[in-house]
């Protein structure tokens, strides 16, 4: 019974697993964005835990040569919102550098930061 | 039954479950989409047409992920809803009313990603809980306004007892199951399964965009 239930368990885990496996495909390196930043959703004063899951997918994906798009932009976000504006900055621009598609946007934050 | 093996039965049920959503009844109109070719998505807040409240916070961490991975760059989810609410658009009934052409220069995108979640719900039945999600997807151009591409998903999961030959254990058994699951639905991955079949389905999911890997 005990042992059943486990197993059951450990089928079912690996079920979530399976999915998620097959779910990530390997085009960018996102670490634990996903997860940290609907842990941040729920629960606000959890802002560091999201900064921190997005330094760390950030530098894996650029050890790996695959940022993935927004990640700089959205650390750059939480850098400003706490008053870090050289830290913002830099993060919007190396989004900018990554994907040239943000650039009106990122342009447009940093000269608002700036002006 | 080695727990590896278990691990691998497991994991290509979970992708064979994924490949099931593949087959494609009609292939999607792209000659909109083509005739654009987009480089970037926006997706504002998804419209809630559900009873649960915290909904589409839930599934804003889950929609960046299969849309970048088909190639396309994606705004930063969390960024662009704190924009969105510093412009008065923190309402999605508002945003989902806006035409496309106006969060341009917002945001220097090529097309705006509008999603409504249409189920979002558990319904525990006896000794069952059954997880149920339906999202419906359209994205429209920045230029135009018009709708490039459209999908609708709908999943359900339903916990699966184990048959262990003893009526009475399996239904204690799948009572705990269907409690555990009452408690914690598992939204994140039913969601993330919803918007990765809705991304990549091929022949209605979304042409493979400008980043996708040379694999993909």
């Amino acid at each position: 019974m005990k042992s059943a239930l486990i197993l059951r368990g450990i089928a079912l885990t690996a079920a979530l697993l399976g999915l998620s496996a097959c779910a990530t495909a390997e085009t960018f390196e996102w670490g634990t964005y996903d997860a940290a930043l609907y842990a941040y959703s729920k629960h606000p004063e959890q802002l560091p835990q999201f900064e921190k899951s997005l330094q760390a997918a950030i530098a894996s994906g650029r050890n790996k040569g695959r940022v993935a798009p927004g990640l700089q932009a959205e650390l750059g976000y939480c850098y400003l919102g706490e008053g870090k504006k050289v830290e913002a900055i830099a993060q919007f621009k190396a989004e900018m550098t990554s994907f040239p598609e943000s650039s009106a946007l990122m342009n447009r934050i940093i000269a608002q930061i700036q002006g | 039954m080695t727990f590896r093996t278990l691990l691998a039965a497991a994991a290509a049920a979970g992708c064979m479950a994924l490949g099931a959503c593949a087959t494609a009844p009609t292939p999607f109109d792209y000659s909109a989409f083509k005739a654009e070719a987009p480089h970037s998505i926006v997706v504002v807040p998804a419209l809630n047409n559900t009873a649960n409240v915290t909904a589409p916070d839930w599934f804003l961490s889950t929609i960046s992920q299969p849309f970048a991975n088909r190639g396309y760059y994606v705004f930063p989810a969390n960024m662009v809803r704190g924009l969105l609410n510093d412009n008065g658009l923190a309402d999605a009934g508002l945003v989902h009313k806006t035409d496309a052409r106006r969060l341009q220069p917002l945001f220097g995108c090529d097309t705006v990603l509008f999603i409504q979640i249409n189920k979002w719900d558990a319904k525990y039945v006896l000794i069952s809980t059954t997880t149920e999600v339906e999202f419906s997807y359209e994205l429209r151009s920045c230029k135009t306004n018009a709708t490039l591409w459209k999908n609708t998903q709908s999943l359900q999961y339903t916990p699966q007892g184990a048959n262990s030959g003893n009526p009475i254990a399996a239904l204690i058994a799948d009572a705990i199951i269907a409690a555990i699951e009452k408690g914690h639905p598992n939204y994140m991955p039913l969601a993330r399964q919803a918007n990765l079949a809705a991304a990549a389905t091929p022949g209605l999911g979304l042409p493979v965009g400008p980043y996708a890997a040379a694999t993909h």
